[in-house]
């Protein structure tokens, strides 16, 4: 029996960073050498997101498991590592990255994480229909950072997949796997 | 023959520029005037006082033309010994009082004597000549020097560092009370200045030197590098001694002024609406100098009717570099949406992080503005919908400010 838990908590972390990276930051575009920073809603609020949560963000130019570009976008899902201790907290970060020109990115947020699954079960509500939008665009080529970070509790062993789709558009697939202590 | 055992100072004339003060005197019309000058530049206000007050002779006439209420004193009170002067004034180095020709000359009473190494009193020889009374002397205030606590300009911010901008003048008033000669001039000038910490001229020089209250021009030149914030501060010194300080200041431009002009319409397949350019200025003049400052928008949804009832909560962008404006804002509504009328309010305004000061998350000066969409069902024409976004006083997401500038409207038929 799986069992999940969506919602915002404190995070605790215990092991290590087993992320990859392989490219240079000297050879990334200038649009990934900047960083706007990361938030999150508390409540009505919205604050900085926590160190760690940055941490996994600002990983994202320089790893290599992103997502398959379609139509010259890209979903990425990152977590800081792939092993979770049984009912250990998952807190999944996601950008949105335009890799060629002639498009808009909206960058206002943090947007809510639609479409979301975690072994193909649908774990956030689908993409509305209706969406307005205000604030600023920003021209691709460019990544957009600034959605909400979910977070899940596994409690069931094993290797667990998420992913994230809006549209036709469908992000990389982390591979997690979920361990008795 | 007396021993004067004073310590010479050391000489305290700074090189710095000096300010034009209306209506100052000039000493190059005297010699005798400029002897003084020497010998209080050389060897000290006190000896120099000492010396005018225990002078006597034929220099009272002498100095009778130099009565004037600028000086501060009324020389032609005060006796002083013409040849006593002129042996100070050419004087073999290095001066000491120890070895001037005193002769015929009288302390006043109660005077004390330093030793020149140890500072401590010498007993005067004895048996002492009897003491000539001594001239009253002019009734001084004690000197009192005043510089702002903090020195930040006008359109810095509640919540900010003190800073001010480069490229424009930032008053700061010094406060001068009891100053009066023979004293040395006060020099007000910025310590900290370079290694990152940044540069400030006043009024256009590295230092000025005053003798009364006065407002100079602060103006930043080189930004403070980000982590050397508060490096500076601005001081008042007489010779060397320290006479008053700021606290920590820094130099660094923000972001100020926020407005908005037409950009395009939003007429897609799925979507309407307006997008706007969204412009701001420094406060430097230059928004180049916004180089390590950055700008994020915060918008946060007020009333709302109709079809847009129940839309609530705020969004942000994030942080952009604050160099390169103008960005584009959207507001863009789906098609989807108009199903029949309604309006919805927005609130927005700029915040700023400013690395040089390490400040974060400040309003913006003059950074509001308000998006008002509505739909209105119109018989035989459809949905007219019109968004407008004008400047106006108002907080987003925790975040006040007062009216941006600018206006746009436009009104589109669904």
């Amino acid at each position: 029996m799986k069992a999940f838990a969506q919602g915002i908590e404190e995070l605790t972390m215990s092991n290590g960073d087993d992320r990859k990276t392989d490219q240079d930051s000297e050879s990334l575009p200038p649009y990934l050498k900047q960083w706007r920073g990361l938030s999150m809603r508390k409540g009505n609020e919205i604050i900085e997101a926590l160190p760690e949560d940055v941490a996994v963000a600002t990983s994202y130019p320089t790893t290599n498991e992103k997502g398959e570009i379609a139509g010259g976008m890209r979903l990425t899902i990152l977590t800081k590592k792939k092993h979770y201790q049984v009912g250990e907290e998952i807190r999944v970060i996601h950008v949105m990255e335009i890799v060629e020109p002639g498009h808009e990115l909206f960058i206002m947020g943090p947007k809510p994480v639609y479409g979301e699954y975690i072994d193909d079960r649908p774990v956030t509500p689908p993409r509305p229909e209706v969406q307005d939008y205000d604030g600023v665009v920003l021209e691709s080529p460019n990544v957009d950072y600034n959605y909400d970070i979910t977070s899940y509790r596994i409690f069931e062993p094993g290797r667990h997949r998420i992913y994230w789709q809006m549209g036709e558009l469908r992000s990389n697939t982390l591979e997690l796997e979920i361990v008795t202590s | 023959m007396h021993t004067y055992a004073q310590k010479p100072k050391a000489p305290q004339q700074t090189t710095s520029a000096r300010s034009t003060l209306p209506g100052r005197t000039h000493f190059g019309q005297s010699r005798e005037v400029n002897s003084f000058l020497h010998l209080q530049r050389t060897i000290g206000n006190q000896a120099v006082q000492r010396l005018l007050q225990t002078s006597t002779g034929e220099l009272g006439e002498a100095s009778s033309s130099l009565a004037s209420p600028r000086f501060g004193h009324d020389f032609s009170r005060i006796p002083v010994n013409h040849s006593q002067v002129r042996a100070r004034t050419a004087p073999e180095e290095p001066i000491s009082l120890r070895s001037c020709d005193m002769e015929g000359t009288e302390a006043a009473e109660g005077a004390e004597d330093l030793d020149q190494d140890s500072g401590v009193p010498v007993p005067a020889p004895s048996p002492a000549p009897p003491a000539l009374p001594a001239p009253a002397p002019a009734p001084a205030a004690a000197l009192n020097v005043t510089v702002p606590a903090h020195v930040r300009s006008a359109s810095t911010p509640t919540g900010m560092p003190d800073r001010i901008p480069p490229r424009v003048d930032t008053p700061a008033t010094v406060g001068i009370t009891g100053w009066h000669l023979p004293m040395l001039d006060v020099t007000i000038s910025v310590e900290g200045a370079g290694g990152g910490n940044g540069s400030v001229t006043i009024n256009g020089a590295n230092s000025v030197d005053l003798a009364a209250s006065a407002t100079v021009q602060l103006r930043g030149v080189d930004q403070t590098a980000p982590g050397n914030a508060g490096g500076l501060r601005l001081v008042a010194r007489q010779g060397p001694t320290l006479l008053a300080s700021s606290s920590g200041f820094s130099v660094s431009s923000i972001p100020q002024n926020f407005s908005v002009s037409f950009h395009s319409q939003i007429s897609t397949p799925t979507m309407r609406g307006l997008r706007v350019n969204n412009h701001w200025e420094s406060d430097s003049g230059n928004v180049a100098d916004l180089d390590e400052a950055e700008r994020s928008e915060q918008v946060q949804y007020g009333a709302a009717t109709g079809i847009w009832a129940g839309v609530v909560g705020g969004n942000n962008s994030g942080y952009l570099p604050a160099n390169s404006p103008p960005l584009v804002d959207s507001h863009g509504t789906p098609l989807a949406r108009f199903t029949g009328s309604g309006s919805r309010i927005a609130e927005q305004t700029f915040t700023f992080n400013d690395k040089r000061t390490g400040a974060a998350d400040i309003p913006a000066t003059k950074s509001g503005f308000r998006l008002t969409r509505i739909a209105i069902t119109a018989p035989f024409l459809g949905i007219m919908f019109t968004v407008d976004k004008r400047g106006a006083a108002t907080s987003a997401n925790g975040f006040a400010s007062a009216a941006g500038s600018g206006s746009v409207t436009r009104t589109q038929v669904i």
